[in-house]
């Protein structure tokens, strides 16, 4: 096992997320791997201190005002749709269609460059060969996908692997293109209401949810 | 508070009952402004950010609808608001008022000596080392600080934190990775 990998399971484990079996081959990298060993008695340095250093004290009467603020706050508006946050002006700005519709923009986005990749490999498969694609060719395509999805719909462990695996490289691959950093560059607005989750779905787009409370 | 009442409490909440409102803040108040306190970084934000978390969830509660818990629900509240504070205001430097300044080439220039105080075997670590891990969680990407304040300070589950940013468990889990990985970085001088 590699140590990138090793150290992945590192923190799963601090998580309590690691599963007995990969625990094991985790075991067994760690009894061969001095820089991992070192790696893990300091992430339990960081996770210990981690959980320490925000740990914040406040007297009784110090939560007692804090009570008395909101209950103030409340009593003045009256009503759950009458309360005003402070700073929340600049948030009443005019939501755009597509926050307002994500999973439209999604589907979208993925039919477009799907349809833009399959007219691209058609038209430019045609002009470079003069030819049509092999049907051979498309139906062995057409097979594995075929065989892929009788397998994922079968076995559950298989599906989550399989959808977990995906993600993490896509992730991993967007983390590198220094992407995750552009996605959280706009306004932090998780959705609030039907949230269902589901662990084959990225979801990138909830960042740019368009429930504004 | 068992379940049944917190449904009861939250019923009259949507119907503009204050009383049945506090005692949800009762409850989740300590949680919730420790949450916020992890996110800004100081206490007054804090405390702000813990207030505004609440006014907004009261605002917002005739649309609670429970499909996410109660808890999940005022947690998202939290997580938004704050991350959209440190956007809005730029608090790289938040920390700094409990903390204090931290020199880093005075740490580096310390190195040997720290090593002995960080090792493993060392129960006690040096505020040093606190202040570093302060700045270090403080210079975090947000998404991957959101994560790491809700699965090591909250003691969150994957699953949980996954609930409360709106993301699967699997970029919870590689968030954790890499967050994890950039502390290491930063704190190497401090570790053996």
């Amino acid at each position: 096992m590699e140590c990138e990998k090793a150290q992945k399971l590192i923190s799963d484990w601090l998580d309590g997320k690691l599963s007995r079996w990969k625990e094991k081959k985790l075991n067994k990298h760690l009894a061969s791997c001095q820089l991992c060993q070192d790696y893990l008695e300091a992430q339990k340095i960081i996770q210990r201190e981690a959980l320490e250093i925000g740990k914040v004290e406040n007297p009784s009467q110090w939560w007692l005002q804090f009570e008395q603020g909101i209950r103030k706050k409340l009593s003045l508006a009256g009503q759950p749709d009458e309360i005003q946050i402070a700073g929340e002006e600049k948030n009443n700005k005019k939501t755009k269609w597509w926050n307002l519709h994500p999973q439209a923009v999604r589907a979208i986005s993925i039919l477009t460059i799907v349809v833009g990749t399959l007219f691209l490999i058609l038209y430019i498969g045609q002009r470079k060969n003069s030819e049509e694609l092999p049907l051979s060719l498309m139906l062995s395509y057409e097979e594995s996908y075929f065989n892929l999805s009788q397998i994922l719909a079968q076995d559950e462990v298989a599906a989550s692997d399989f959808a977990t695996n995906l993600e993490e490289t896509i992730l991993e691959e967007i983390f590198l293109a220094g992407g995750e950093d552009t996605i959280w560059e706009v306004e932090y607005n998780y959705p609030l209401n039907n949230y269902q989750i589901e662990s084959n779905d990225l979801r990138i787009e909830n960042k740019y949810s368009e429930e504004s409370l | 508070m068992k379940a049944e009442g917190e449904s009861q409490l939250i019923e009259q909440a949507r119907r503009g009952e204050i009383e049945a409102f506090m005692e949800l803040v009762k409850k989740y108040e300590h949680r919730i402004f420790q949450l916020t306190y992890r996110l800004s970084g100081n206490r007054e934000d804090a405390a702000d950010l813990a207030q505004e978390t609440f006014l907004q969830a009261f605002r917002a509660i005739k649309d609670f609808r429970g499909n996410s818990s109660f808890h999940t629900w005022l947690h998202r509240i939290a997580v938004n608001r704050s991350l959209n504070f440190l956007k809005r205001h730029n608090r790289e430097k938040s920390y700094r008022d409990e903390a204090g300044q931290i020199d880093e080439n005075s740490g580096r220039g310390r190195q040997k000596a720290e090593l002995k105080v960080a090792s493993p075997e060392d129960s006690s670590l040096s505020e040093e080392f606190r202040a570093g891990l302060k700045k270090a969680i403080e210079e975090l990407p947000p998404a991957f600080r959101a994560t790491f304040s809700l699965v090591v300070g909250q003691e969150m589950s994957h699953k949980e934190a996954a609930e409360v940013l709106g993301c699967s468990e699997g970029t919870v889990s590689w968030r954790m990775h890499e967050a994890r990985k950039m502390l290491k970085k930063k704190l190497q001088p401090f570790l053996t």
